[in-house]
């Protein structure tokens, strides 16, 4: 149930280039169309319906997202990816998607390399059966239990690869990402992070195991930024730490996982710190919503047209 | 697999590929000759005439919307349409020319899914357009900022790129601003030479060649292009020529149940196969187009060949996409609020019928009203119905000629055939899984089709 696009961009950060926003605005589809790349920019494509039960379950996770995303990446909220959003994407940038899943239990968190995704539809011949992509990257993470100790990924689990089986009404991520790849020239870098969803009928609100994974979700989305932002941009292969919980307000920040710093963000601690807010300044999630009305302006505009239409 | 007995070929393509919905296609030769060719449609059925039986006509509206993800705007707009002619409504010029501004992004996007992602790989020799970008970025590129561009102009007049939901009995109930027209023309702009391009470069491709005749319908208006209005029209020439009225689609065809298919197959009612689309919009009301397009399809010399060779709807959809794109241009550049978003009506009993050109042809509706003008009983006759029995028909017609073909190159080709109609079944899928098999006796395979 893929629908109509939104795009929210955040606010003009250190790492920001003014010319960012002149980007996003034309549909540049050649490296030679491309703006000067910025090295530190990574975009986070937070994608679903909200109207669609657990589809929205990435949308609901903006609010959980610390200040850190907010300052340092570019933010899109769409109904689905489109090749050409990846493609407006510079060769050296990095990118998160985060969507709801069919497939996995629900309220499971998985995340997959997007280049594996890509090269699970590019290996596809018409008439072999589909094979499962590479192991997913990080742990998958469940709220019951809170963590799933690492194991070979079932290939029920793994998110089925659609070049052969996917609608035209909407190409699917990994041929969307195999198409982006094709037309850009190179592999778009990053990760799939998505959350099992259980219902995703006509309604605004997410089902109970979706919802109580919102957190896990938050926090796996984070994890994936870092990685993208770590140098050089390796992945790791092996995570068995448990991933640390979002700090409730006033909390001291946790660091229960250590990592390579940011090379370019101002933030330079942990790939996993969340920054606790200072005693007379807003929470974390306050901030994250001050930012959010700020930067959802353009996104309430065209929603409150959609529901004036209906 | 590739199995023959004795005199008897029999070719079956459980899964078509790249195209709207789940079908299959069999085939069978006796004594080297094609004794039959079916388009199974085995994707179930959805009932949905069935669940807008004592809805409101914005519930009407809304529910047949959800028929087809590509074409969501024909479906409203032909039953919006019929619900008006019933209820005595007419809309203002402006929200008439709104409507059909909606209509050319819905051509636009489907046609462009259909030219760049499934029939253009075809013709290069690709078995995707994944495939296909590696070698040719910028044609695919440029087909999704066309398809982007349909989908824009739904979103900016329907609130949504799929399944929009401003469309309402009178006219409108959210009306674009100047502004945002302005805005959509200048992108228009800057699509209409990638259109222009790639209805040049149509003309430089090669088509199999396969030529056949058959029975061209469609709507035709005096003064436009056929979309929203006019009558419903034949090819031929004396008495079997048809002109109809929109709502009269049932005086001159009717609907038939065959075995193996959960889709029924239209025909005339002395029982011809006729083929509705591009190609027949093309053959009958070319002169129509916009003078850009029609500049451009003279130029590529394909006009009549659209009309022989089922192949070339490649260069049908192409000029289709241009006319699209430059009228939805127009009438951007025009543009003016209606006095108001939509006229107050009332409801009332009796049939309400019309016929819309979808982007894969003629599309009919009709409601059989109560007096809250809630359906009784409804009927919805898609394009592709209307156009099995001409593909099963060209299918006979084009595997003849090619027998002595491997199976896998025959089902490449057939499935290519297929695939130039653009059959919207519905939730598509790509896979595809062919299977040779023995075929015993005549008496086996599924019957030849009702005529």
């Amino acid at each position: 149930m893929k629908e109509g696009k939104v795009f929210v961009h955040t606010p003009p950060a250190a790492t920001t280039s003014p010319s960012r926003k002149t980007q996003r605005t034309g549909n540049p589809t050649t490296n030679q169309d491309r703006p000067e790349p910025s090295t530190s920019q990574v975009h986070l494509f937070l994608c679903g319906n909200p109207d669609r039960g657990d589809d929205g379950a990435a949308r609901a996770v903006l609010t959980l997202l610390p200040q850190m995303v907010w300052a340092t990446t570019d933010l899109h909220l769409v109904a689905g990816i489109d090749p050409l959003d990846l493609c407006n994407m510079a060769a050296n940038e990095w990118c998160v998607i985060a969507d709801a899943i069919q497939g996995i239990p629900a309220g499971e968190v998985s995340t997959f390399s997007l280049a594996d995704l890509a090269a699970s539809a590019r290996s596809l011949s018409r008439h072999e059966d589909i094979p499962p992509v590479a192991a997913p990257l990080l742990p998958r993470t469940s709220p019951h239990p809170p963590a799933v100790p690492e194991t070979p990924h079932p290939q029920s689990y793994v998110p089925r690869c659609p070049a052969t089986r996917t609608s035209t009404h909407a190409l699917a991520l990994p041929e969307t990402l195999a198409l982006a790849e094709a037309l850009r020239g190179t592999t778009s870098q990053g990760f799939f992070v998505g959350l099992g969803g259980s219902s995703f009928a006509l309604e605004s609100r997410l089902s109970p195991p979706v919802a109580a994974a919102l957190a896990s979700f938050a926090r796996t989305i984070v994890f994936a930024l870092c990685c993208c932002r770590q140098e050089p941009r390796q992945p790791p292969m092996k995570f068995t730490t448990a991933l640390p919980t979002q700090p409730e307000h006033g909390a001291q920040p946790e660091r229960t996982v250590p990592g390579p710093p940011f090379s370019q963000s101002p933030h330079n601690t942990s790939p996993l710190h969340v920054q606790s807010p200072a005693p007379q300044q807003k929470s974390t999630e306050e901030t994250s919503r001050t930012h959010l009305n700020k930067t959802t302006q353009y996104s309430a505009h065209k929603e409150k047209n959609r529901k004036g239409g209906q | 697999m590739h199995k023959t007995n004795g005199a008897e070929r029999s070719l079956d393509v459980s899964l078509i590929t790249r195209v709207e919905g789940e079908g299959s296609l069999h085939l069978l030769v006796q004594e080297g000759k094609v004794a039959e060719a079916r388009l199974s449609i085995f994707e179930a059925p959805r009932y949905f005439e069935k669940l807008v039986e004592g809805r409101t006509p914005q519930e009407v509206i809304d529910i047949v919307a959800r028929i087809c993800g590509i074409c969501p705007v024909a479906y409203q707009m032909t039953a919006v349409q019929a619900f008006e002619d019933c209820f005595g409504i007419e809309v203002a010029p402006e929200t008439r020319a709104l409507r059909r501004l909606m209509y050319c992004g819905e051509w636009i996007e489907s046609h462009a899914l259909h030219l760049y992602m499934l029939q253009t790989p075809d013709f290069l020799g690709y078995p995707s357009a994944v495939a296909m970008a590696q070698d040719h970025r910028d044609l695919v590129a440029n087909g999704l900022r066309v398809k982007k561009m349909g989908n824009t102009i739904i979103e900016c007049i329907g609130g949504r790129a799929i399944h929009p939901v401003s469309l309402c009995v009178g006219g409108f109930t959210h009306l674009p601003s100047r502004k945002e027209l302005d805005a959509l023309r200048r992108e228009l702009d800057a699509v209409i030479p990638l259109a222009t391009d790639t209805l040049r470069w149509t003309g430089n491709l090669t088509a199999p060649p396969f030529t056949r005749e058959t029975l061209f319908v469609s709507l035709f208006h005096p003064h436009e292009y056929p979309m929203n209005e006019g009558r419903i029209v034949s090819s031929g020439s004396g008495s079997h020529t048809i002109d109809l009225a929109p709502g009269a689609w049932a005086d001159a065809f009717h609907e038939i149940q065959l075995e193996g298919t959960n889709a029924l197959h239209a025909r005339t009612m002395s029982g011809e196969t006729y083929a509705v689309g591009p190609p027949a919009r093309i053959a009958l009301c070319g002169d129509q187009l916009h003078p850009e397009a029609h500049a451009g399809l003279s130029e590529t010399g394909l006009r009549e060949e659209i009309a022989r060779n089922p192949h070339w709807g490649i260069a049908a959809r192409a000029a289709e996409i241009l006319h699209a794109l430059c009228e939805a241009r127009d009438i951007a550049e025009s543009y003016r609020p209606p006095a108001e978003k939509a006229v107050p009506w009332t409801p009332r009993a009796g049939i309400a019928a019309w016929t819309t050109e979808a982007p894969r042809g003629t599309l009919y509706h009709r409601y059989l009203l109560d007096e809250e003008g809630k359906p009784r009983h409804a009927t919805i006759i898609p394009p592709t119905s209307q156009n099995q029995g001409a593909i099963e028909h060209d299918l006979v017609e084009s595997a003849s000629g090619l027998l002595h073909l491997s199976d896998e190159k025959l089902t490449a080709e057939l499935e290519r055939l297929v695939r130039s109609y653009d059959p919207c079944i519905s939730c598509a899928t790509h896979f595809l899984a062919v299977t040779v098999e023995d075929t015993p006796s005549a008496k086996n395979t599924a019957p030849a089709q009702e005529q």
